[in-house]
């Protein structure tokens, strides 16, 4: 909760993140990555067999590189899914936390109330996108300093702004807070 | 006997001998460490204690041991 300057009392009721097939993609291609020299080294093998001699230490020295290009992708593979996982909004009682992850060294993090929002915006484009039920979020903002939020390939976008358009409703409607100042002189 | 296309690579100046190999293997072990511990601290600062990240903890580090320990393996084989 450190990371996100929490008001006191305030809890997370949401969290929105990309669909896990904007994930799947780098991860089919990083076990494609992972496949090729075992492929490679069967060809080589079935292939050039009577002119090398494939002995203990090449078999082993094979096992050694290709063990070690295994934990480079492992890494990759962790890091890049840790850049999609902490890519989130955090919605809160009070307003939603735009948290943008660009790499691991590059971080933004954005909050806009509820009563600040003017318009939530949902485009789910294909047919994949309709199938696994994931779209655009854009929700626009009332103020001229803030920037729109916007979140691209998000899962159950309707179901988002449901729950968001509930919150602003709330706040919409939640009196606001009237200071009487004394006039002095006055009847 | 059998015409090796390789044969040509025993001319070239670097040999690999198992001092390289280790080399190889302990640069491996450094950027893994450093890699690991950035991702640690991304985990633990922003992961907001999570069950899914620490699920992505557990699995990531039980991968990185079986391939260090399939390497090393195969060094020792060397």
């Amino acid at each position: 909760m450190k990371a996100l300057n929490l008001d006191p009392g305030e809890q997370i009721i949401f969290e929105v993140r990309k669909h896990w097939f904007v994930f799947f993609v780098t991860g089919l291609a990083v076990a494609v990555a992972a496949i090729i020299p075992f492929v490679l080294y069967e060809v080589i093998f079935r292939f050039l067999k009577s002119a090398i001699v494939f002995t203990e230490e090449i078999s082993a020295l094979f096992w050694l590189l290709y063990a070690l290009w295994l934990l480079l992708l492992w890494i990759i593979f962790f890091i890049q899914w840790t850049n999609y996982y902490l890519d989130v909004w955090y919605i809160t009682g009070k307003r939603i936390i735009d948290v943008e992850q660009k790499g691991l060294f590059h971080r933004e993090v954005s909050s806009l109330r509820f009563d600040k929002i003017q318009d939530i915006t949902i485009e789910v484009r294909g047919i994949l996108a309709t199938i696994l039920n994931y779209g655009d979020l854009h929700v626009q903002t009332a103020s001229e300093d803030s920037s729109d939020f916007f979140m691209q390939s998000a899962e159950n976008p309707e179901g988002v702004r449901k729950i968001i358009f509930a919150h602003h409703n709330i706040a919409a409607e939640r009196p606001a807070a009237v200071k009487i100042v004394p006039h002095d002189g006055a009847p | 006997m059998v015409n090796n296309p390789l044969s040509f690579l025993s001319g070239f100046p670097l040999q690999l001998n198992s001092g390289i190999l280790f080399g190889v293997f302990g640069f491996f072990i450094a950027l893994f460490l450093v890699i690991s511990a950035v991702l640690l601290y991304h985990w633990r600062t922003y992961g907001m204690k999570n069950t899914t990240i620490a699920f992505a903890e557990t699995i990531y580090f039980l991968g990185s041991a079986l391939f260090l320990f399939v390497a090393l393996i195969s060094l020792a084989r060397l």
